[in-house]
């Protein structure tokens, strides 16, 4: 059993909407989540408002690039209008000053590039509430 | 900017070092996997077959197989994975007889725990659970703290 994750809660399917313009990152994220995740690759906000409407996402993985063109209010905007969802950030790095306003703006956490297999995967488990254990780096699977 | 581009960019995933042909095939075949995934596994194998010492082909490889029910197919190329992984680590053939190690080893060990973690899911797949629960009471006692993951495929062991 995995430590401290309740059963139901490590193996419930949940929906994550990838929000990023580059069709590059979106399909990287999409290959590296989708057997564990319904996940949706969406372009823009507006498409994901959209799809919401009807498709309750649980996790927004959100790029950078629409921070920056819209500012770090979207954070809020993106919890008003898909108030089941989480945000985090896919940033350029860790450190960069979009990122640290995403996460003063209530983004549950970034996921700075290189995007690796399990540091995504990890990120995305942990926010979801499915893994609770320190990250170890995987060489191989970068 | 173009595919090529943003491929070279490093964009897509970071698998590690890896040849840089190597690298940019499972780029292609990551994004091909979303409209082509002829095309997709075409470009894996042609990874494998250039280079059947680079680990994280056998990832994609066995990952889109799971994905799409051919599972025939992700049981062998996880296995073939898991014996490449196991012979780049120094470790014998048979994943029962790899022990312990503390801490958790990184590089190719690590990844032989991982895919034989896929291989136990493969396994709960084909419908072969007692295999699956082999596998998965020897990684608790390779790697307890459950870093690669196993217990999420525990839990759905659990379930059946």
């Amino acid at each position: 059993m995995q430590i401290g994750v309740e059963t139901a809660r490590s193996v419930e399917n949940k929906r994550i909407f990838v929000v990023v313009d580059d069709e590059i990152v979106r399909a990287a994220l999409q290959f590296m989540l989708h057997d564990e995740n319904e996940t949706h690759e969406l372009a823009s906000l507006d498409q994901a408002y959209d799809k919401g409407c009807d498709w309750k996402p649980d996790l927004v993985l959100l790029g950078q690039d629409i921070v920056e063109q819209q500012g770090a209010d979207v954070l809020g905007d993106i919890k008003a209008k898909l108030p089941s969802a989480q945000v985090v950030l896919i940033a350029e790095s860790a450190d960069n000053p979009t990122a640290k306003a995403s996460l003063a703006a209530g983004a549950a956490g970034v996921i700075p590039k290189p995007l690796t297999i399990e540091g995504v995967r990890f990120k995305v488990d942990v926010v979801l509430g499915r893994r609770e254990l320190p990250m170890v780096p995987l060489d191989m699977l970068k | 900017m173009s595919l090529a581009g943003a491929l070279a960019d490093g964009d897509g995933i970071d698998f590690g070092p890896l040849p840089d042909a190597i690298d940019a095939l499972l780029q292609e075949g990551v994004v091909a996997y979303r409209n082509d995934k002829p095309a997709a596994d075409r470009m894996f194998r042609q990874a494998l077959e250039a280079a059947p010492d680079s680990l994280p082909v056998y990832y994609c490889l066995y990952k889109i197989h799971t994905y799409q029910g051919s599972l025939d197919e992700a049981k062998a190329i996880a296995e073939r994975g898991t014996r490449e992984a196991a012979r780049q680590a120094g470790w014998p053939e048979a994943w029962c007889m790899w022990t312990p190690q503390d801490p958790v080893p990184d590089g190719a060990g690590r990844f032989a725990l991982y895919t034989l973690k896929a291989l136990a899911f493969i396994y709960l797949r084909r419908g072969e659970a007692e295999r699956a629960r082999a596998i998965l009471e020897h990684l608790a006692t390779l790697d307890p703290a459950g870093t690669v993951g196993w217990p999420v495929i525990a839990d759905l062991a659990d379930g059946l």
